[in-house]
């Protein structure tokens, strides 16, 4: 794992306990676009234990579903343009 | 046989490159990849299944990060650590010292004084309450939340108990208990984004729609009478205020004037809650 995504996974976590949603969204997409990121799951699923109000009647957990949308449609990008595959 | 050596070598390097590339892209980062969706599916799966269970045993984990997360910015926040590096570096040193010293006494002094004072304040709300409720500490950030929710350090062994309402100082509601933990709990604002909520101000009655930060919008006929400053009371929370109207914007085109609502309070500084029982 390189140094920059572990900092982008480690930002992304602390970002979810202590700043605006937008840059926790801004770390996912930063690792998605990137790498083939697990950890980003890690952080949806993080943020949604986190926040997510009560039982699933007041919603879906849009965070966990956005990184694991975000991870899926960003793969042939990531393929395509910009990975170097050696590194993913 | 030289040039035929030097070709099988090349060729042996570019076999074993395409091998290893071929094993870097395909099997690994995907099986993991993989196993963490599946996984993450499953967990989801089954917190669903189980009604919030899962969430309810690891929150209660992850509060004192938050907390301390809160504590920290706060903290950050409150040093000027952001101003102006130069005015910093022509400070004289032995006073800066000096300063330093004092001021380490001083935020003591400060942080005890600005508990006592945001206690206080919460007193006044329980005075207009009565004796029935209980003052919580906000145990994290407000803005952190996609869902318009925080937490706050008081669960059902101190009584609390979902839809139980949360009031700040001056007696706003600031929203309803959504989920409780042992000794925190979670509060769904008013103010969430797109939380729907039936609302009156003088004799009108409409319905806001929660955009997040304390802010809330709604469209009224345009000959409404509503003034600017006026307070909005919701009669799910018992005729509580939840904030006031902070402008009205209407377009002579139309019939309808959109009225934007906001909590009068700004929400970095609520230290302190009050939970009075909710309805449910």
């Amino acid at each position: 794992m390189s140094n920059m995504r572990l900092l982008l996974a480690i930002l992304g976590i602390v970002f979810v306990f202590i700043a605006p949603p937008w840059l926790t969204a801004m770390c996912i997409l930063a690792l998605s676009l990137r790498w083939r990121a697990w950890e980003v799951l890690l952080i949806g699923a993080c943020a949604d234990i986190l926040w997510f109000p009560g039982t699933f009647s007041y919603g879906i957990p849009v965070v966990t579903l956005f990184s694991l949308v975000v991870l899926i449609i960003l793969e042939p990008l990531r393929n395509e343009l910009l990975v170097d595959r050696r590194m993913i | 046989m030289r040039i035929g050596k030097r070709s099988s070598k090349l060729m042996m390097n570019l076999y074993q490159r395409n091998k290893f590339k071929i094993r870097a892209t395909t099997s690994n980062p995907r099986q993991g990849l993989l196993v963490a969706t599946f996984l993450i599916l499953v967990v989801i799966g089954a917190d669903v299944f189980m009604d919030g269970a899962i969430r309810s045993r690891i929150r209660p984990m992850l509060v004192p990060v938050a907390s301390f997360g809160r504590s920290a910015v706060a903290a950050v926040a409150g040093q000027d650590f952001w101003s102006s590096r130069q005015a910093l570096l022509n400070e004289n040193e032995s006073l800066r010292e000096r300063i330093e010293k004092m001021e380490a006494q001083n935020a003591g002094f400060e942080a005890l004084r600005d508990d006592y004072e945001a206690l206080q304040k919460m007193m006044a709300v329980t005075d207009e309450e009565g004796e029935k409720g209980l003052i919580a500490p906000i145990a994290s950030s407000f803005r952190a939340s996609p869902y318009g929710t925080f937490i706050i350090g008081a669960g059902f062994t101190k009584g609390v108990r979902e839809g139980d309402i949360v009031l700040s100082e001056g007696g706003f509601v600031l929203g309803a208990v959504s989920e409780v933990n042992a000794k925190s709990s979670l509060v769904r604002m008013v103010f969430a984004p797109g939380q729907k909520t039936e609302v009156v101000s003088g004799s009108t009655g409409f319905t806001i729609s929660g955009r997040g930060g304390g802010n809330a919008s709604a469209e009224v006929p345009r000959e409404a009478a509503l003034a600017e400053g006026a307070p909005v009371r919701a009669s799910i929370y018992e005729g509580r205020p939840i904030g006031i109207i902070g402008n009205i914007e209407s377009a002579s085109s139309s019939a309808y004037a959109e009225i934007h609502v906001v909590f009068p309070i700004n929400l970095n500084t609520v230290r302190y809650v009050y939970i009075v029982p909710g309805n449910e």
